[in-house]
C-alpha cells in the first residue's frame, strides 16, 4: 500500500503542486487549504506523514500541530513542518513543539520524499 | 549644569541634540547637558550626593567606565533599555591640559525609533521572503517534477503545470512590481517620475477599467459590471500613469470583494478638486480592520482573501501616489453593506 500523506497549506497551487509531485513519487495524498479542517480531516483519512505549513491565516501551522498532537487519534501521526518563513532555530523549534522534521520552501522534491519515508519507518518501527 | 571648565564649549553643549556628561579624572561630573538630565532623569541636587554610576545604575556602563578610565580601552559603548526607550552610550576618554587632567565624556542618544524601525524593516523583509517563496515552491516542485519523469508521464501533466507555473509567475511579477512601486513611494523618489497634466477624469477611469479587463482574471467582466456615472468633463491633474495605477487598485479590489454584485463609479466636482468614488456591495471591511486597510502587507482574513492572491500592497500605494499628486484617499465602509473608496484629487485648470 502506498504511503498517504495529507499537505497542509493556504497555497491553493501549492498544495496541488505538491501532491502532484509526491504523486508521481508513488504517494497517495490528499491536500487541504485550512488549518481548521486538519484534526477532522487526518482522523478520517489516516495519513501516513502529515505535511505541514505555517503561515496560514486563522489558525498558524503551530497552533494546527497542537491540536494534532492534543488528538488521541492524530497524536502518533509524523508531521513535517515545511515553511517559507525564516526560522533560523526551525528544525529545534518544531521538534520541541512535536513536529518530526522541517523542511524550509522551497525544497527539492527528493528531498521531501526521503523525509516523509524516513518518517513514515521511523512511526512504524516505533509503534 | 555648567562647569567652569568649559566656558566656551557649554554654550555648544547645551544645545547638542545629544545628552552630553562630562567627567572629571576621579569620574565626579564636572558638566551635564539638559538632554542628559532628561535622558537620565536626574535633578541637579543629585549631581550633589550621587556619582554617574549611581545615577545610571547598570553594571554594564559601569564596566565600560572602568576600562576608559584604566585606559584599557580608549572608547567604550553599550545600549542601555530604560523605562521603555534604548539609550546609545558612547564613552570616550579626553585627554586635557596638566590642570584638567584626563577625563572622560559619555554622550547619550536615544536610539529608540531606530530600534524600531530596524525591527519593522526586519518584519518586512520577512514578509516579503515568505511571499516570494511561495510561489517559488510551486514552480520548483511542479517544474522539477515533469523533468524528472519519463516523456509520457511528463506529457499528461504538461499543460497542468504550464498553467501553473503561468499563474505563478503572474503572481511573482506583480508583486515584484508593487515592490518596486512601494520602494519608490517609500524612498521619496516617486516625486521625481511625476509628469503631471490635465486628464479627463471620465476618461481615464474608462481606460483604467478597460486595461483591468485585459490584465486581471478576476476581472474580466469589469466592463459589465461597473457602471461609471457623474460628471463627464471633468478635468484632474495628475500623471496619467499614477492616477491609472491608483484607479487599477481601487477597480481590482471592488471587483473583487463585491462578488458579482455591481460597482459604481461616480465623478464629481468637490471644490478645487475632482473627487471619484468607487462604490461596491461586496462584504465590506470589519471595523476592526479599518484602520490598517492603507497599511503595507494587510490583508484582511475572509474566504476572499483566502482564495484570491494579493500583495496587500496596493492599498498602501495608491494612498502614497494620491497624496504625492496633492490629492487624498479614503474609504467608508459598512459591513456586509460594501465599501466606498474616495479618491480626490486637484482639479485641472480646464475644470
Amino acid at each position: 500500500m502506498n504511503t498517504k500523506v495529507l499537505v497542509i497549506d493556504d497555497e491553493r497551487l501549492l498544495v496541488k503542486s505538491t501532491c502532484m509531485a509526491l504523486t508521481a513519487c508513488g504517494f497517495e495524498t490528499r491536500g487541504i487549504l485550512d488549518g481548521k479542517d486538519a484534526v477532522a480531516v487526518a482522523r478520517e483519512y489516516t495519513p501516513d506523514v502529515i505535511l505541514l505549513d505555517i503561515m496560514m491565516p486563522g489558525d498558524d501551522g503551530w497552533a494546527v500541530l497542537g491540536k494534532l498532537k492534543a488528538d488521541g487519534q492524530t497524536r502518533g501521526v509524523p508531521v513535517i513542518i515545511f515553511t517559507a518563513r525564516e526560522y533560523s532555530d526551525g528544525l529545534r523549534r518544531a521538534r520541541a513543539q512535536g513536529a518530526a522534521d522541517y523542511l524550509p520552501k522551497p525544497f527539492e522534491v527528493e528531498d521531501l520524499k526521503e523525509m516523509i519515508l524516513r518518517c513514515a519507518a521511523a512511526e512504524k518501527e516505533a509503534a | 549644569m555648567n562647569s567652569n571648565a568649559l566656558p566656551q564649549e557649554s554654550a555648544l553643549l547645551d544645545r547638542f541634540p545629544m545628552g552630553v556628561v562630562v567627567l572629571d579624572e576621579n569620574a565626579r561630573i564636572c558638566y551635564m547637558n539638559d538632554r542628559a538630565f532628561g535622558y537620565l532623569g536626574a535633578e541637579s541636587a543629585d549631581l550633589l550626593t550621587q556619582g554617574i554610576e549611581d545615577i545610571v545604575h547598570n553594571e554594564a556602563f559601569s564596566e565600560c567606565l572602568r576600562h576608559v578610565r584604566s585606559r584599557t580601552a580608549e572608547t567604550q559603548s553599550l545600549q542601555i533599555h530604560k523605562d521603555g526607550r534604548f539609550y546609545s552610550y558612547a564613552l570616550s576618554s579626553v585627554d586635557e591640559s596638566p590642570a584638567l587632567g584626563r577625563r572622560v565624556m559619555v554622550v547619550i542618544e536615544d536610539v529608540t525609533r531606530l530600534k524600531t524601525v530596524d525591527s519593522i524593516t526586519g518584519e518586512f523583509l520577512s514578509t516579503i521572503l515568505h511571499r516570494l517563496r511561495g510561489p517559488l515552491t510551486t514552480l520548483k516542485t511542479s517544474l522539477g517534477m515533469l523533468s524528472s519523469q519519463s516523456p509520457e508521464a511528463a506529457s499528461a501533466a504538461y499543460l497542468e503545470v504550464v498553467d501553473m507555473s503561468r499563474h505563478e509567475v503572474d503572481r511573482l511579477s506583480a508583486f515584484v512590481a508593487d515592490l518596486r512601486s512601494a520602494f519608490v513611494v517609500d524612498a521619496g523618489l516617486a516625486e521625481k517620475e511625476l509628469e503631471f497634466e490635465e486628464i479627463n477624469a471620465a476618461q481615464i477611469v474608462k481606460r483604467s477599467l478597460a486595461d483591468l479587463s485585459r490584465s486581471c482574471a478576476e476581472c474580466r467582466d469589469g466592463a459589465t459590471r461597473v457602471t461609471v456615472s457623474g460628471h463627464e468633463t471633468a478635468v484632474l491633474r495628475g500623471d496619467f500613469e499614477k492616477v491609472k495605477q491608483v484607479l487599477h487598485h481601487l477597480f481590482k479590489n471592488a471587483l473583487i470583494f463585491s462578488g458579482n454584485a455591481p460597482v459604481c463609479v461616480t465623478i464629481a466636482r468637490d471644490g478645487s478638486g475632482v473627487r471619484i468614488e468607487v462604490i461596491d456591495r461586496g462584504i465590506g471591511i470589519p471595523e476592526r480592520d479599518l484602520p490598517y486597510v492603507f497599511d503595507k502587507f494587510f490583508r484582511g482574513d475572509n474566504e476572499i482573501t483566502r482564495t484570491v492572491d494579493g500583495n496587500g500592497l496596493g492599498l498602501y500605494i495608491a494612498r502614497a501616489l494620491a497624496a504625492l499628486m496633492g490629492g487624498s484617499l479614503y474609504c467608508e465602509n459598512a459591513v456586509d453593506q460594501g465599501t466606498v473608496f474616495v479618491l480626490t484629487l486637484p482639479a485641472g485648470g480646464g475644470a
